[in-house]
């Protein structure tokens, strides 16, 4: 058992960028980001042992964190005590110059839908629309017909 | 879309990833159990000096009206007594206004302050301990030298040697392990700053 957490907890702190970056980038707060940080985590470990060899780390990462933001709920109580891990930091408070920069790319985003957030996030990335694809769950011809559409909202927003 | 404003974009997410980069993961449970534990060893020494002061200031004034008989300065008998219970009561205050225990629910800054000041009254308090209780040793010397006879002080003198040490060896040790606990717990805190 310990060995399996040590493993989770290796993957999960080498992905952990990816991880609180998907989580901020679909909240509102910072209460909302620590509970869909801790939501995705326990969704990970669940589904931990069933993902060995299925794919690669990095995809099945991608994949469980965008599930997770696209489908929570607004929980009422934080769930710290069933979950140890987090990380100290507050990107909608903070007020140095990488903050501010970092709040503006979460303007943008966060006045996409939630699928198209995540398909802008995963093209930001340099994913492939194949490998955008199959951890959205949707077609690469369907990918290329949206960023499309999401790039002009953009223009249409930086326009405003 | 502008390729300029797409680039803007990239470069905002780097500057997160970049971020995050620098932060890391903390396992609060852990950290708050470790802590704890350490907290414990500083609050079990807590308990030792109360109740060996306590005992003192108890028992102490029977032990000094029967010595009466052995022409034991009572007026010395009295001033111990009472320097054991200042002692009792400081050591009640500090451990009771800084109140070790309640870290865990204050913020890193005020706890890693607690620690530090904890450190520095109890240095003081034993300073003053060790005083008062050289003070002490010599005072019961020369009263003994007094009563006993020759051999007796000589008796005496090398039970002193013996034990004098130990007492010393015995109370610094306990000092520099809890001191380092401290040293420890404010590292830990210190870096969650």
């Amino acid at each position: 058992m310990k060995e399996k957490e040590k493993e989770f907890t290796d993957i999960v702190k080498a992905h952990k960028n990816t991880i609180y970056t998907v989580c901020y980038l679909f909240s509102k707060d910072q209460d909302e980001v620590n509970d869909l940080f801790q939501e995705t985590l326990i969704n990970l470990w669940r589904g931990f042992d069933s993902f060995k060899g299925q794919c690669d780390v990095k995809t099945w990462i991608w994949r469980v964190s965008l599930n997770t933001c696209l489908t929570a709920e607004r929980k009422k109580k934080r769930r710290v005590e069933t979950v140890p891990l987090s990380m100290d930091i507050n990107l909608f408070t903070d007020t140095d110059d990488d903050t501010k920069q970092i709040q503006q790319l979460y303007s943008r985003i966060n006045r996409l839908g939630l699928v198209d957030r995540a398909i802008i996030l995963l093209w930001l990335e340099n994913m492939s629309y194949e490998e955008i694809g199959q951890i959205i769950g949707i077609s690469t011809k369907n990918i290329s017909v949206k960023l499309v559409r999401i790039k002009e909202q953009l223009k249409k927003m930086s326009n405003e | 879309m502008e390729n300029k404003e797409l680039e803007e974009m990239k470069a905002q997410l780097a500057l997160l990833n970049e971020k995050l980069e620098k932060e890391h993961i903390v396992n609060e449970k852990l950290t708050k159990e470790t802590l704890r534990n350490k907290t414990r060893l500083v609050n079990t020494n807590k308990y030792f000096i109360l109740v060996v002061d306590g005992l003192c200031m108890v028992f102490g004034p029977a032990l000094i009206w029967y010595l009466r008989m052995y022409n034991f300065p009572i007026w010395l008998g009295f001033l111990a007594i009472a320097v054991t219970a200042f002692d009792f009561f400081a050591q009640l205050v500090l451990f009771n206004k800084l109140n070790l225990n309640s870290f865990t629910n204050e913020n890193v800054v005020n706890s890693i302050k607690k620690f530090k000041d904890f450190k520095k009254y109890h240095k003081i308090l034993l300073t003053f301990e060790w005083g008062i209780t050289a003070i002490a040793f010599i005072s019961i010397f020369l009263w003994a030298s007094q009563i006993l006879s020759k051999q007796g002080l000589i008796i005496y003198a090398i039970c002193l040697a013996l034990l004098i040490p130990l007492g010393i060896w015995s109370v610094t040790s306990r000092q520099k392990k809890i001191y380092s606990t401290c040293d420890e717990i404010i590292e830990q805190l210190e870096e969650k700053v």
